[in-house]
C-alpha cells in the first residue's frame, strides 16, 4: 500500500518530516494488532490548526509550524510535532475501527473511539517511549485515575448521547481498561491473540459489545466477566488498600531454642522501664538486692528457662510426627522462613489483580502478581500468606502503576508519603526565583500603576 | 512506503469538525492535608491558551512557552476561575506553569488552616472564547471526589458536603 500526505508549503518543515512516516507507522502497528490493511492507500491531508477527521483511506489532520512575524522563520513546538503525529495515528487508525470492524459509534462509542484510542496509545508508545498521553502523563493509567475517582461518571457502556464526559468515557477509560487487560490481567500473548481474533472475525461485519467480550474470553480461555462488570458496567474504580503486613516465624517447639527467642522478643518489644534504669543508674538497690534472705523458689529460678517436662513434651511431639509431616517439619526448621500475612481491602469497588513488590532487608526486591481470582470468596477484604526466605522491610502494591489504582497513598506498608503534583512542581522549582510571580507583578503594575496589590508569594 | 506531496495552494474546507479534541479545561481542586494547602491545577491545550490571550487579552504574537505569556494567562485565569468559601472570594496564589506532553498545566494554591467548609466554584475559563467550551472541575477535599461541569450559561456551583 502507498502512504501519502498532501499539504501546502506552509506545513513545512513539520509535515514533510512526519506526516507520511506517521501514516506508515500506523498501518504497521495496527496491522500487527489486527489484520493487514486491505486498501491500496492511506492519505493524510493538512487542513486546520488542530484535531482531525477521518474517512476511508483519507484523513484530514491539523498541526502546523509558526512563522515569526519579524524574521519570517518557521519553527514548530514539541507540542505541535506530537500533536500532528498523534492525530495522524488516530485518524488513520479509524480505518480499522470503526470503518472495517464496523461497530455502532452512536450506540457504543467505546467500541470505536475506545478501541482505536487503545491502539493509537500502542502506536504512540512504539513511535517514541516518551510520547505524551491524552492529558499529559505518558502512562494512560496515571492519566485516568482522577476521572475514575469522581462520583460523577457514567459506565463505559452508557449510550453515547448520554455520556457526561465524552473523551474520558469513550476514549480514556476504555484505553486504560484494555491496557490493564493486556499488560496485567491476561498478559500480552493471550490478549494479543484474542484481540486479533476479534478484529479478524468481525472485519467488514457489525459487532456489538457482547461480541467483543465473548471473543476475548473464548479466544483466550480466560474468564473475564468480573473485569467487564467492574470496568464497563459500573463506575467503580480500582483502589486497593494494603492495610497491614504481619510477620511470623515458625516455632521450633524446642524449649531450649524457644526460651531464648521468647526472652529476646520480650526485650525487643518491651524495653526496661525507665524508672528501673534510672534507679539502677543512680545507685539505688532494690529491697530484694538488699535482703537476699527474702529469696524463694521463684526468685532463684528463671521463669523463661525450660524445664525437664518441657523437654520431655518436645521429644514426645517429635516422636509422634509421621510422614509427610515429619519431613515437612524438618524442612521448615532447616529453611526457617519468614511468614507474612498481608491484608488487602477493596476500597474502590473494582476487584483487581495485585502486583506486589517486596523489598528485603538486604535491599533486594521481588515482584509478585496475585491474580484477581483472589477476591472470589470475598470481594471486600482478603489476606494472603507469603513465605519468604529473607526478612521483608516493605511491601508495595502497584509499584509499576499497571492496575490504575486511583489512590496511591494506601498502597505501601509501611505507608509512604506520596507527594501531590503541586508538591513535585514546587520541589523542582525550589531555590529558583518564581519568574511567573515576578512577571505577574510587572503586568499588574502596567495595568494599574497605582495598584497596591501584594506581590505573589514566591515558590517555597 | 513513504511518500510526500506538497501542494502549492491552500485547501478551502468547511469549518473543521475537531472530532477528537473537545473544548475542555480540566481543573482539580484538592486539599493537601500534609501541607495545609488548597491546591488548584488547570490542564488546558496550549493552542486554546494562545487563542484566549489573543482574543481576550489583546496579545498579538503569543508563545505560550514564554513566562511572560504564561503570566498573562494566569491573570486571565484569576478573573475567570473563582473559588468562594462561605460567600467570600478566596485569594489564589500563582505558583507556576509547566508542560506535560501537549498539555499546559497551571498551578495555583491557597494556604489555609482547614479545608474550605462551604466551597463554591465559578469556572468561566475559555467560555468567552469558545461557545462550546465545557469545563470540568474535580474537587477532592476529603475522601470523596466530585466533578462539576461548567458550560452554557452555568454560574456558580456549590461543592458543599465534600468534607
Amino acid at each position: 500500500m502507498l502512504a501519502q500526505s498532501f499539504f501546502p508549503t506552509e506545513g513545512d518543515p513539520l509535515w514533510s518530516l512526519y506526516s507520511t512516516r506517521a501514516v506508515a507507522h500506523t498501518i504497521d502497528v495496527y496491522s500487527h494488532f489486527s489484520f493487514p490493511y486491505p486498501y491500496p492507500t492511506a492519505i493524510s491531508v493538512k487542513t486546520w490548526a488542530g484535531g482531525g477527521m477521518e474517512y476511508p483511506m483519507i484523513s484530514f489532520n491539523g498541526g502546523r509550524p509558526v512563522k515569526d512575524e519579524k524574521t519570517g522563520v518557521k519553527t514548530y513546538t514539541r507540542q505541535a510535532r506530537d500533536g500532528l503525529i498523534g492525530v495522524v495515528i488516530h485518524e488513520v487508525g479509524r480505518n480499522y475501527f470503526p470503518m472495517i470492524v464496523n461497530s455502532d459509534e452512536r450506540q457504543w462509542t467505546w467500541m470505536d473511539e475506545g478501541i482505536n484510542s487503545f491502539l493509537d496509545y500502542q502506536a504512540k508508545k512504539l513511535w517514541d517511549e516518551d510520547f505524551p498521553g491524552r492529558n499529559g502523563p505518558t502512562n494512560i493509567l496515571d492519566d485516568m485515575t482522577a476521572y475514575m475517582l469522581s462520583e460523577d461518571q457514567v459506565p463505559i457502556m452508557t449510550n453515547s448521547e448520554s455520556l457526561k464526559q465524552f473523551g474520558n468515557n469513550s476514549c480514556g477509560k476504555p484505553t486504560a481498561a484494555l491496557t490493564v487487560l493486556r499488560e496485567t490481567v491476561m498478559g500480552r500473548e493471550l490478549f494479543d491473540f484474542a484481540f486479533k481474533q476479534y478484529a479478524r472475525r468481525w472485519k467488514f461485519k457489525r459487532p456489538t459489545p457482547a461480541d467483543f467480550f465473548r471473543n476475548l474470553e473464548d479466544a483466550s480461555g480466560v474468564d473475564l466477566d468480573w473485569f467487564w462488570r467492574g470496568w464497563f458496567y459500573t463506575t467503580d474504580h480500582v483502589d486497593i488498600a494494603l492495610n497491614d503486613v504481619r510477620e511470623y516465624r515458625l516455632s521450633t517447639r524446642d524449649p531450649d531454642v524457644e526460651s531464648v527467642l521468647r526472652r529476646q522478643r520480650g526485650e525487643d518489644t518491651r524495653p526496661e522501664p525507665v524508672t528501673v534504669t534510672e534507679n539502677r543508674d543512680s545507685g539505688q538497690k532494690t529491697y530484694m538486692e538488699r535482703h537476699p534472705d527474702a529469696a524463694d523458689f521463684y526468685t532463684q529460678n528463671d521463669a523463661l528457662a525450660p524445664t525437664n517436662k518441657d523437654r520431655n513434651d518436645y521429644q514426645t511431639f517429635l516422636g509422634g510426627l509421621k510422614e509427610p509431616e515429619k519431613s515437612a517439619f524438618e524442612r521448615a526448621l532447616r529453611e526457617n522462613p519468614y511468614l507474612y500475612f498481608v491484608d488487602f481491602e477493596n476500597v474502590g469497588g473494582s476487584v483487581s489483580s495485585l502486583p506486589l513488590r517486596f523489598t528485603f532487608e538486604d535491599g533486594s526486591t521481588k515482584d509478585i502478581m496475585i491474580p484477581a481470582e483472589i477476591w472470589r470468596m470475598n470481594n471486600e477484604k482478603v489476606t494472603k500468606l507469603f513465605v519468604e526466605a529473607k526478612k521483608v522491610v516493605s511491601v508495595e502494591l502497584d509499584a509499576r502503576h499497571q492496575i490504575a489504582d486511583a489512590v496511591p497513598q494506601n498502597n505501601a506498608f509501611p505507608r509512604q508519603n506520596v507527594p501531590s503534583r503541586l508538591d513535585v512542581y514546587k520541589s523542582a522549582q525550589s531555590g529558583s526565583r518564581n519568574q511567573m510571580a515576578d512577571a505577574i507583578v510587572e503586568l499588574k503594575a502596567k495595568q494599574d500603576p497605582a495598584s497596591t496589590a501584594a506581590p505573589i508569594a514566591p515558590v517555597n | 512506503m513513504l511518500a510526500g506531496c506538497s501542494l502549492g495552494a491552500g485547501i478551502v474546507l468547511a469549518p473543521p469538525a475537531l472530532a477528537h479534541r473537545s473544548q475542555t479545561v480540566l481543573s482539580t481542586v484538592m486539599w493537601n492535608a500534609a501541607s495545609s494547602v488548597l491546591e488548584v491545577t488547570h490542564r488546558m491545550h496550549p493552542h486554546d491558551a494562545e487563542l484566549a490571550l489573543q482574543q481576550t487579552m489583546g496579545v498579538t504574537q503569543v508563545d505560550i512557552t514564554a513566562v511572560k505569556n504564561q503570566a498573562e494567562l494566569m491573570l486571565y485565569l484569576e478573573d475567570r476561575f473563582v473559588l468562594i468559601d462561605g460567600g467570600r472570594r478566596m485569594t489564589l496564589e500563582a505558583v507556576g506553569a509547566e508542560f506535560e506532553g501537549d498539555t499546559l498545566l497551571l498551578y495555583q494554591q491557597c494556604a489555609l488552616k482547614t479545608p474550605p467548609a462551604k466551597l463554591a466554584i465559578d469556572d468561566r475559563i475559555l467560555r468567552d472564547v469558545f461557545e462550546a467550551q465545557a469545563n470540568l472541575v474535580n474537587v477532592r477535599l476529603g475522601q470523596r471526589t466530585r466533578t462539576f461541569l461548567f458550560s452554557g450559561n452555568d454560574g456558580v456551583k456549590s461543592a458543599d458536603g465534600l468534607l
